[in-house]
């Protein structure tokens, strides 16, 4: 069964008296171990699509079945637990919440899903070590540089088991070297964990090891290579 | 500590100097609450200590005619036998026998109309507090021919200890009645009336003075506390239903002091209002800007998977903490003052030196009177009013929607 099913999906953003065609019609399948790459220019559509999966936002019309479940309905605190559940995410601005240490901040969807203190720290430590900030526990986020804050970011997403993690743009504030190091670890935790991951960008060096590359343009699917 | 109270405290440390004006903010509120009402309530104390507690007692008994013009010939009816039944309440500590004539005094030139209550010395000090407020001299000890004169009254008349006093006055039977008392001691309850105009002679003497025989005006009870005073009520009302006898409280015997206790209630309520609206806004404030400031972050919190209801507790979790420190720092302040104004008082002597309010003689030093239910009102009505004005802010919370949220910059 997908991971992720989206039937006949379309997003109109309405500003003011103009309608926005953000989304139209867009058909798709994310398989389970997926490592999956939406890109396109800007305002082809790719984020509202990934806001869309992780169930950010709500569609104008069309379906999003999520293992399944058809998850378009959904209350905002329905959705709200589905996240903490089912997806991670990784943003671009890397979003730690600065008055925590990066353990809490990898530990903070554990608490939120009341995992035993036992469970939740062999977890989260070994996922910071998966990610490679062993001895950075104790750190806030102002104390780490960007690729480090995009790793605790990367650990938060997948230390509660996802379903699907959702990446947008997760290199768009790294420089090149550490861009091409956290895509090795998300690589590298996709091929030893069978983790699916989703990404919205613009790098080349992700859509290099992506697996799967679904061109977005003006808000349709204008190809998806496998590869 | 919940992760949610945990982030919360955090995020109240952010800001510390922020945090500490709007707990500041709070706190002194609390602290100037606690500090009027204390004062408050030890004008209260005072009104019903010199009203009750020195004059009237918490109950009287008269002859149904006799409150309304204080004939000297409406006694009560079998008064020694009435005295009996009332000694045997078991709801009453004191029960004070009063005979009253109103007097012409005069010592030496001096002469003044005063208002002459004849007492059993023994028996007025379980009921009210008179003698312990001798300012001169001795309380009555029973020995006839003693006189005690009101502090505005021997200053009238120039009297001083041991001076004689002769007394002139219309008996019950129509007879000039006239004695001669010696000044046995200076009191000062605190009643305009009473400490200007006022006097004391031992029950036997006014009743031989008025030719009342063993009569008497008044019955004062006591019960063993304010609070008590239904079942005392209901006690005299069980001993002397038959007779015909009017039973008042103190209430309505001076129906404007208890007014007045009323409502000072109402007005410390008003005040309590008044200071937290005002610092309330301090909070609204502080919670709106870290609302504002947050809200990428609280966008994130809920892209995470944060409920709404749980944004909502971590803005109230927020509040909680600021009034935590508002009520630990402006109750202990609020304490400190209400306790050094109850064992030091004000000195106020420059301002209100023989000034009245309600025909009660204002003590120079007011003291005041801590209460620590009154302190727990004022930090439960601190965290109410902080909860209301966060309630806006942790809404606007909630309802955020995430990826807007998350564009914020």
């Amino acid at each position: 069964m997908p991971i992720a099913e989206i039937r006949s999906l379309t997003k109109v953003y309405e500003q003011g008296r103009l309608s926005v065609r953000a989304l139209q019609n867009v058909d798709l399948e994310i398989e389970p171990g997926e490592f999956t790459v939406l890109m396109g220019p800007s305002g082809s559509g790719k984020t509202t699509l990934l806001n869309l999966i992780g169930t950010l936002d709500r569609p104008t019309s069309g379906k999003i079945l999520l293992e399944g479940r058809d998850v378009s309905g959904l209350s905002k605190s329905d959705r709200a637990k589905l996240r903490l559940t089912r997806l991670g995410f990784v943003f671009q601005a890397y979003n730690l919440l600065p008055v925590l240490s990066a353990y809490e901040n990898a530990e903070f969807v554990l608490l939120l899903r009341g995992v035993p203190a036992v469970e939740r720290r062999a977890r989260v430590m070994k996922m910071l070590k998966e990610v490679g900030l062993e001895g950075m526990e104790d750190r806030r986020p102002n104390e780490l540089s960007g690729g480090q804050q995009q790793r605790v970011a990367v650990a938060r997403a997948i230390v509660g088991e996802p379903a699907l993690v959702l990446a947008d743009e997760p290199t768009a504030n790294l420089d090149s070297k550490t861009a091409k190091e956290l895509i090795s670890t998300m690589r590298k935790l996709n091929e030893e964990h069978g983790l699916t991951f989703v990404f919205a960008t613009h790098d080349p060096e992700v859509m290099a090891r992506a697996r799967r590359v679904i061109r977005l343009h003006d808000g349709e699917i204008a190809e998806d290579e496998r590869r | 500590m919940s992760v949610l109270s945990r982030i919360a405290w955090r995020n109240v440390g952010r800001h510390r100097r922020r945090s500490i004006i709007t707990s500041m903010a709070m706190g002194l509120g609390a602290a100037l609450c606690i500090t009027v009402i204390s004062f408050a309530d030890g004008l209260g104390v005072q009104m019903f200590e010199t009203v009750v507690g020195r004059q009237i007692g918490h109950a009287q008994i008269h002859h149904p005619d006799y409150p309304r013009q204080r004939p000297i010939y409406e006694t009560i009816p079998e008064a020694p036998s009435v005295l009996g039944a009332l000694d045997d309440l078991p709801e009453t500590v004191g029960v004070a026998p009063r005979a009253h004539g109103f007097a012409l005094l005069a010592v030496g030139e001096e002469a003044a109309g005063a208002q002459l209550t004849g007492i059993d010395p023994e028996r007025e000090g379980k009921v009210t507090a008179l003698p312990e407020s001798m300012v001169e001299g001795d309380f009555l000890d029973g020995t006839p021919g003693q006189i005690i004169l009101g502090r505005g009254l021997a200053d009238t008349l120039r009297a001083n200890l041991g001076d004689e006093v002769v007394a002139v006055t219309q008996a019950a039977d129509g007879s000039m009645g006239n004695e001669l008392y010696e000044v046995k001691g200076i009191y000062r309850i605190g009643s305009a009336q009473m400490d200007r105009a006022g006097a004391f002679v031992s029950l036997d003497d006014i009743q031989s003075l008025l030719a009342l025989d063993k009569e008497l005006h008044e019955i004062a009870l006591t019960a063993r506390h304010r609070n008590e005073l239904p079942a005392l009520l209901e006690g005299i009302d069980r001993a002397i239903s038959e007779r015909n006898l009017l039973v008042r409280p103190w209430s309505e015997i001076d129906p404007v002091t208890a007014q007045m206790l009323e409502v000072m209630d109402a007005a410390m309520l008003i005040v309590l209002i008044l200071i937290f609206s005002v610092a309330s806004l301090g909070i609204l404030n502080t919670m709106l800007m870290s609302v504002f400031e947050r809200i990428r972050e609280l966008g994130v919190l809920q892209a995470l998977g944060l409920r709404p209801p749980k944004v909502l507790r971590l803005i109230l979790w927020e509040t909680l903490f600021l009034c935590l420190f508002a009520a630990l720092g402006g109750g202990g302040l609020g304490i400190l003052l209400a306790y050094l104004l109850e064992t030091r008082g004000l000195d106020l002597s420059g301002f209100i030196e023989g000034a009245s309010y309600a025909g009660m003689v204002l003590e120079p030093v007011m003291f005041g009177e801590l209460r620590f239910d009154r302190v727990a009102v004022v930090i439960a009505f601190m965290f109410v009013i902080s909860f209301i004005a966060s309630i806006w802010p942790a809404i606007r919370a909630a309802r955020l929607d995430p990826v807007a949220a998350m564009r914020q910059i």
